[in-house]
């Protein structure tokens, strides 16, 4: 298979979109968590708040958090979503558990980026 | 809601024993999940040891000498003995496996012998696999060709083509894969399973047959081929060594290929 051509995700097509999805956000969020997985790793002991704050305050840093944030919780949502249609066969209260994951994500998804905003823009402090 | 623990009736309580290796040396405990729906009682685990000095080396063997010599009324599918017919398919020693295949030396303790998981039993080792058959039979395993086979000659294929489907070819339907999947434990009436999954990849892969599209648009969808999550049981527990999980992969990536 063409190695570009599983970026392509196709809208009518669910079940294939959902597969992709789950396997290209795990993919990046990977690729993303190895490097703060060093960072983190290499400052043990000394990761005090200002410490962390100022990291966040670096743009670079900012940006890398705020993908982690959107990616750990894009894919936490595809993967919670796959096992409430497995455990889950009431349709009625599957639907509604569906629901409430993606407000939860959302809830979640809102607080980090929120959070970052709020000690990057220097309030944090 | 998946259900988690056993309703009343289905929860297994101590059975019976016997004996029938009264001086022997060579003794070997069997426990058999027995269950009587005339009866209308719970199933029972019965206790049978055998003298293994008279008895065959396999789980088989072993059954058939209860059933022959001790308990009539123990109910269990077998045919060919030799892995070919895929009848004596069942729970032993905690895995799926061909009762004719399994050595009872190769299991330490008491054989524990039960009827393949979270299926309907019929009656003690016999499971109901209608759902499962409809299933196979759900995937079109026949060929489907835009072409008459030409006059009086097989529908020639490459040593290559024919390599492809050399290994899906060798199911024999047992259901040992399918009734190990916890995702077709959950969702069997939904999800294929394994098998009609691994049945349904020889046919797109036979170069003979022309409906590989149909095929693939058929399995494309969020239940019938994605509730497989890579487990990967149904390759652990496959008692032909095949490998379905890695198929049914190869699915996923034809369909990805079919689509992009």
């Amino acid at each position: 298979m063409n190695f570009l051509s599983f970026f392509k995700i196709s809208k009518n097509n669910h079940a294939l979109r959902h597969w992709k999805l789950q396997r290209l956000s795990a993919v990046f969020l990977l690729l993303l968590l190895f490097p703060w997985s060093i960072i983190i790793i290499f400052n043990l002991g000394d990761f005090s708040y200002n410490l962390s704050v100022s990291l966040i305050k670096n743009p670079i840093i900012f940006l890398y958090l705020n993908l982690i944030i959107i990616f750990t919780c894009f894919h936490s949502k595809l993967g919670i979503e796959i096992i409430i249609e497995d455990y889950v066969n009431n349709k009625a209260l599957q639907y509604q558990l569906l629901v409430l994951s993606l407000f939860i994500h959302f809830f979640i998804f809102f607080i980090g980026i929120f959070s970052l905003f709020n000690i990057f823009l220097g309030s944090g402090e | 809601m998946a259900k988690f623990n056993l309703p009343k009736n289905s929860k297994i309580k101590r059975g019976e024993s016997f004996t029938l290796s009264n001086n022997s040396s060579n003794k070997k405990e069997f426990k058999v999940y027995r269950f009587d729906p005339d009866k209308k009682s719970n199933p029972t685990i019965n206790s049978y040891i055998l003298d293994m000095d008279a008895c065959g080396p396999m789980v088989l063997d072993a059954l058939i000498k209860i059933k022959n010599e001790i308990d009539p009324t123990l109910t269990f599918r077998r045919s060919c003995r030799e892995g070919i017919c895929g009848s004596c398919s069942m729970n032993i020693d905690g895995t799926n496996t061909l009762a004719c295949l399994k050595a009872v030396d190769d299991v330490s303790g008491p054989v524990n012998i039960y009827p393949l998981p979270h299926m309907s039993v019929v009656k003690d080792l016999v499971t109901d696999l209608t759902n499962f058959y409809n299933q196979y039979a759900s995937v079109k395993p026949w060929l489907q060709s835009n072409d008459r086979a030409p006059e009086g000659k097989e529908r020639v294929q490459s040593k290559e083509d024919q390599e492809k489907i050399d290994e899906p070819s060798a199911c024999i339907l047992c259901a040992c894969c399918s009734t190990s999947c916890p995702s077709y434990w959950w969702n069997s009436d939904k999800y294929l399973g394994p098998a009609a999954l691994l049945q349904a990849y020889r046919w797109i892969v036979d170069t003979r047959d022309d409906k590989k599209k149909e095929r693939l648009d058929e399995l494309n969808d969020s239940f019938k081929l994605y509730r497989c999550h890579t487990i990967l049981n149904c390759t652990k527990s496959c008692p032909k060594d095949l490998n379905p999980g890695e198929k049914i992969s190869k699915i996923k990536q034809l369909i990805a290929e079919e689509n992009s």
